[in-house]
């Protein structure tokens, strides 16, 4: 009986950088957030739906590719940056193969790296024209991928909610970016940190958005006791659906200890030629000023939790990511076996979300993993399907109504992550300027030119202040150099373009720079701001 | 500044320049490597003024703030952009947050002028008194809270976490002080807030078609245990007892201590080594160049694997070299194939460790 049911599965890839572009400098290091997912994540992923393609596979993918990254991807200078820097990596990697003859254990591992790398080169020239943006889109038009939005800055909202207008301007302004980047409107959104508090669903139902996600407590103390667990999906009492997290999924991907991820035959992340080799062969690779840093060639796999390392084994490793592969489905068919018995004649889903960046970046053989996790799917004779949120509305439209529990995916659940000794002092400035914003937009409704830019370069200078990931960063304790000052400079760009607004007094040359260095948004309309 | 004008200046002159420029230099310095030095320096300052070096700075600090390389646009100069933000904004005001269901977060300012007419009126604005409404399922007036109670702060903070006693509450904050015959002066009152629910709900479902359902006990305590992951699958790798960092903990449903660890977001993925303390450490390697020159239009191969040439005939090629020996035979060949030249190192390197 229970054999007929169906059974889903979504597979939820969070794709988000904070927004990071410095035409200001040549080499920038934080710049390299994105050069690195770019070659380790975002290519690798659209490889895999290409040869999904190719093979005639069917698959559903949802993916939240966040407005900062977004723009990161569209944005010329970046895209340009990131061609030389694949050419970097091809001519290192040239070299390494040279370099490693005598060291059969490393010099196959050499070749891999500069086959992929011209692979990475090849794609984003020449097939996606230096914008991976399009590579997802004709995805999403060919039906098999998903994309969502996000806050457009990727902010924590629980912690804004006394700003309704700041929390709306998140959500309009990511959804008029997304219509740019993809030429329809979003139906779902990945919440920044999976953040959610009772009441927010007004603003992505103004916005035409139809579910969002929340973490399993979200759901599970919901203002009723659900029916189905985070099996099902609640409706807000506005009939916006609400997912939540599957749990035992998240943790076999996620989890340090016990997740896939950490096997030893996986490649090691923190062993990088950047640290390794000799410093005067290593130097035109690594940041101008002779710092230090990852390159992407990485020759070691785990092995353990020791300093030594064994080299890296790529065929070894790929056999490691089927087996976890086949693991993962197999313990997906076991939960819903259970989950069908309890459920009675509801088709259960599970909804596995996690950081795209996970899949490559971390996790070397992620993207594989992913393949072979499809095309097993595919081909199974068993019930369980990949679904998108929005055709499991469709097929499954009667749901529970009850509101979700404030809650997040942050450790400890709640808000604690973003509001704590080292990151709390943020709070009242980013108050305090949306206050001021708000307060701008009521009383220049009708600004036009200079005026209107500086309005609009205001709101932006907002938005960039309230993305989660400098709060986030402060916490974890490395690079809080840089989340600092970015806090810091954009409340001030803020502050200093608020009294110039006010006292009409607008100077050009440092509207210039500011538009010059903050590019995201080029279509922000500041009144999104008014009452 | 030119070569010319250094060469007229004494030696103490130019350590003076090469110290401003942020350079090291001894006395040992010729003059004529002082000179060189300067203006190897200058050549890469932006303008040719000698400037005050900026500090030393940390190599974290460096890649914030990389130096623009010569011949690129400098940035346009921003007024003062990193400079520190204020403390406050002349506001009276607190703000309530929620942290989490037990934790309340709150911020406060109190403007001069209003310490200012409290200390006119003889208060203590020394030590504001925060006083904690429990206003759940109450049209809050100020006097008809469910319950409150009061923490006691002082002039050196203006922020503070609360502990409530009960999760999922209706909470508002007075900040004020208190007169000396104890009475409590109101200075701000914040917004209010809603702290999230610990346990599930126990109000019954309603599904959309209508009609209640009440659940089982054991159907929920299934699907619960279900959610949490708290059957095992089976991991391949290791025991069917998940790891205790990992486990669904204590009584109640226990999520906000395991359902959200730190290991299932994204926080686990911070850079952070987790290894064993490596000690004093000596690592060393050694690497091989080999190189060389020939006719620019010869065919190059060593170990008979082709080398490029540069266009002027020169080449090398760097090698990790391990212990052993290494035979490597460098072969030219001319661009017509009649003469043909080898040359072959033998390197053999062995490693002693005492």
């Amino acid at each position: 009986m229970a054999k007929n049911i169906r059974r889903y599965l979504t597979l939820l890839l969070h794709a988000h950088l904070p927004f990071v572009r410095h035409p200001e400098y040549d080499d920038f290091l934080e710049e390299n957030w994105l050069y690195e997912t770019i070659t380790e994540t975002y290519i690798p992923l659209l490889d895999v739906f290409e040869g999904l393609e190719r093979d005639g596979i069917d698959f559903r993918i949802t993916m939240s590719i966040t407005p900062p990254l977004a723009n990161m991807l569209a944005d010329p200078m970046l895209q340009n940056r990131y061609l030389a820097h694949i050419h970097g990596l091809m001519e290192l990697s040239a070299k390494e193969i040279e370099r490693t003859r005598w060291m059969p254990e490393f010099h196959k591992t050499a070749q891999v790296y500069s086959q992929r790398f011209s692979r990475c080169r090849y794609l984003f020239e020449d097939v996606y024209n230096k914008n991976l943006l399009t590579g997802f889109r004709r995805f999403q038009e060919m039906g098999k991928l998903e994309i969502i939005t996000c806050g457009a800055t990727h902010a924590f909202l629980p912690l804004m909610d006394l700003y309704p207008n700041a929390v709306r301007a998140q959500i309009q302004i990511a959804k008029q970016d997304y219509e740019r980047h993809f030429g329809c409107p979003p139906n779902g959104i990945w919440n920044g940190e999976c953040g959610y508090y009772p009441g927010l669903e007004k603003h992505l139902e103004e916005a035409g958005i139809k579910y969002f996600f929340v973490d399993a407590h979200g759901i599970l103390y919901a203002d009723a006791l659900p029916r189905y667990g985070v099996f099902a999906p609640l409706y807000c009492p506005n009939r916006i659906a609400a997912f939540g997290r599957d749990l035992e999924s998240s943790r076999t991907v996620w989890s340090a200890e016990s997740g896939y991820p950490g096997d030893p035959d996986y490649r090691e992340f923190y062993r990088d030629i950047g640290f390794d080799l000799e410093f005067d062969y290593i130097k035109p690779y690594i940041h101008e000023s002779g710092l230090r840093t990852n390159t992407g060639i990485k020759y070691y796999r785990i092995t353990g939790k020791t300093m030594y390392k064994e080299p890296y084994n790529r065929e070894k490793a790929l056999a490691k990511a089927e087996i976890h592969a086949g693991d993962f489905l197999q313990n997906r068919e076991k939960q819903m076996e259970q989950l069908s018995d309890l459920m009675g004649g509801r088709a259960p889903i599970v909804v596995s979300p996690y950081d795209a960046e996970l899949f490559g970046h971390w996790w070397y053989e992620g993207p594989e993993f992913l393949d072979s996790l499809i095309r097993r799917i595919a081909q199974n004779t068993g019930t369980l399907e990949l679904i998108t949120p929005s055709e499991y509305l469709e097929r499954c439209p009667d749901q529970q109504v009850a509101q979700p529990s404030f809650s997040s995916w942050g450790n400890k659940g709640y808000s604690e992550v973003w509001l704590n000794e080292s990151n709390d002092w943020i709070y009242r400035h980013l108050h305090k300027a949306c206050e001021r914003m708000n307060e701008l937009a009521n009383t220049h409704r009708n600004a036009g030119g200079l005026e209107m830019r500086a309005l609009n370069q205001a709101a932006r200078e907002l938005l960039l202040a309230q993305s989660s990931d400098w709060a986030f960063i402060m916490k974890s304790n490395t690079m809080v150099e840089y989340a600092v000052k970015r806090t810091k400079r954009h409340i001030n760009h803020f502050t200093d373009l608020y009294y110039a607004i006010k006292g009409k007094n607008i100077d050009e040359d440092f509207l210039n720079t500011l538009e010059r260095r903050n590019t995201i948004f080029p279509g922000i309309d500041y009144r999104v701001y008014c009452d | 500044m030119d070569k010319t004008t250094l060469k007229q200046k004494s030696k103490k002159e130019l350590l003076n320049i090469a110290a401003e420029l942020g350079l090291k230099t001894t006395a040992r310095h010729t003059i004529d490597k002082l000179i060189e030095e300067i203006l190897q320096a200058l050549a890469k300052e932006k303008t040719p003024s000698i400037k005050k070096p900026a500090a030393q700075k940390s190599p974290k600090a460096a890649a914030l703030s990389p130096q623009p390389k010569k011949g690129t646009p400098s940035p346009l100069p921003l007024h003062n952009e990193d400079r520190e933000l204020p403390r406050g904004y002349g506001d009276t005001k607190i703000v309530a947050m929620v942290r989490d269901p037990r934790w309340i977060f709150a911020y406060w300012e109190i403007s001069h002028e209003k310490k200012t007419i409290l200390s006119k009126m003889g208060l203590n604005v020394k030590r504001p008194i925060l006083r904690i409404y429990d206003i759940t399922d109450v049209v809050f007036d100020g006097f008809n809270a469910n319950s409150f109670f009061e923490i006691e702060t002082n002039e050196t903070t203006d922020n503070w976490y609360i502990h409530t006693p009960m999760a999922a509450r209706t909470w508002c904050i007075d900040l004020g002080v208190k007169t000396s015959d104890g009475s409590f002066i109101l200075i701000a009152r914040s917004n209010t807030i809603v702290t999230p629910r610990e346990l599930p709900s126990e109000q019954q479902a309603v599904t959309e078609g209508g009609g209640s359902w009440i659940p089982g006990e054991s159907v929920f305590q299934k699907m619960r245990a279900i959610t949490e992951g708290a059957f095992s699958w089976g991991d391949p790798e290791s025991s069917d007892e998940p790891s205790s960092g990992n486990r669904p903990q204590d009584m109640g449903f226990g999520f906000s201590s395991s359902l959200s660890s730190d290991i299932l977001s994204s926080s686990s993925l911070i850079p952070g080594h987790d290894c064993e303390d490596p000690g004093f450490r000596l690592l060393v390697h050694t690497e091989l160049i080999v190189f060389g020159l020939t006719e620019p239009d010869a065919d190059l191969t060593i170990q008979g694997k082709p080398v490029r040439l540069r266009p002027d005939g020169t080449f090398s090629i760097r090698f990790a070299l391990p212990d052993g020996e290494q035979v490597i035979p460098v072969r030219a060949v001319s661009v017509h194939g009649d003469t043909t030249r080898v040359i072959t190192p033998v390197i053999r390197r062995t490693t002693r460790e005492s």
